[in-house]
């Protein structure tokens, strides 16, 4: 690690490395093994070193999650203290997330604001572009996410001769909500 | 705790993520829950997460796009 670094420094050149999602969580062996090997003595520990320093805020809540997941699935008469240990860790980490985008964000507002002349009539006329594809992206993600959701519900009600239409239709707007959220946060905090 | 319970909990705080999912819709999905076995009751957590994973996901990707554009801005006018 470089000790020279400072937190600031870090977040001057952020270069977020989002996290691959398992295709399939329930079927990823690794989270299998977990869930089979669950003992309650690494997994649950809440030391960010044992998370891992090396991964990122978003890595580190997935792995969290994860854990949580694991926790429930297992079997172990134990299952409860760790299922409530693992939700507080997926919690904290959850807000790391939170407070590392905001942050990511208010600086990268910062830097715009330096833009001068042209650049600065660029940034604005081509963010309106950025917007638009952003909202093409999320919408798309969203939708992909909605069908995958249905999909899995269609699958668990099935026997029960029940349906359910489109239960999280209003993905799309839930994603504007979130990004809505993380504004507030970020103006917030500026 | 039962465990099924626990799920349904879990369930219905992941649910609370999506502000903008009808609230009748949430009641409903949780009504049906009573009929879902533990296994059915994590598939469906399970999912849920991933959304919110893929909510994070899409933040950072965002956010790197935009860095990217600022750069190529500073680059283009040098």
């Amino acid at each position: 690690m470089n000790t020279h670094q400072t937190p600031e420094d870090k977040n001057i050149n952020p270069e977020p490395r989002a996290p691959k999602l398992p295709e399939s969580l329930a079927m990823d062996p690794k989270i299998q093994t977990e869930r089979d090997d669950i003992k309650g003595q690494v997994l649950y520990s809440s030391k960010p070193e044992e998370i891992g320093t090396e991964q990122t805020p978003a890595e580190a809540y997935k792995t969290a999650t994860n854990n949580h997941l694991a926790a429930i699935a297992n079997k172990d008469p134990n299952w409860i203290q760790k299922a409530l240990i693992t939700r507080k860790i997926a919690n904290e980490r959850e807000q790391i997330v939170i407070d590392d985008l905001a942050n990511r964000q208010g600086k990268q507002n910062r830097r715009a604001d330096l833009l001068t002349g042209k650049q600065q009539e660029d940034w604005l006329r081509l963010q309106v572009d950025l917007e638009s594809d952003k909202a093409i992206l999320a919408n798309k993600k969203a939708n992909t996410r909605s069908a995958k959701l249905n999909g899995t519900l269609r699958k668990i009600f099935s026997g029960l001769g029940t349906v359910i239409i489109s239960p999280i239709a209003g993905g799309v707007n839930a994603w504007q909500n979130i990004r809505e959220e993380r504004k507030n946060r970020h103006h917030n905090l500026n | 705790m039962d465990k099924i319970q626990f799920l349904k909990e879990e369930i219905e705080m992941a649910l609370n993520v999506f502000p903008a999912l009808d609230k009748a819709k949430k009641e409903e999905l949780m009504a049906q829950t009573g009929k879902l076995t533990e296994e059915n009751l994590l598939e469906l957590l399970t999912v849920l997460y991933r959304m919110r994973r893929d909510f994070i996901e899409a933040e950072y990707e965002t956010i790197k796009a935009n860095d990217e554009y600022i750069k190529s801005l500073n680059t283009k006018h040098e």
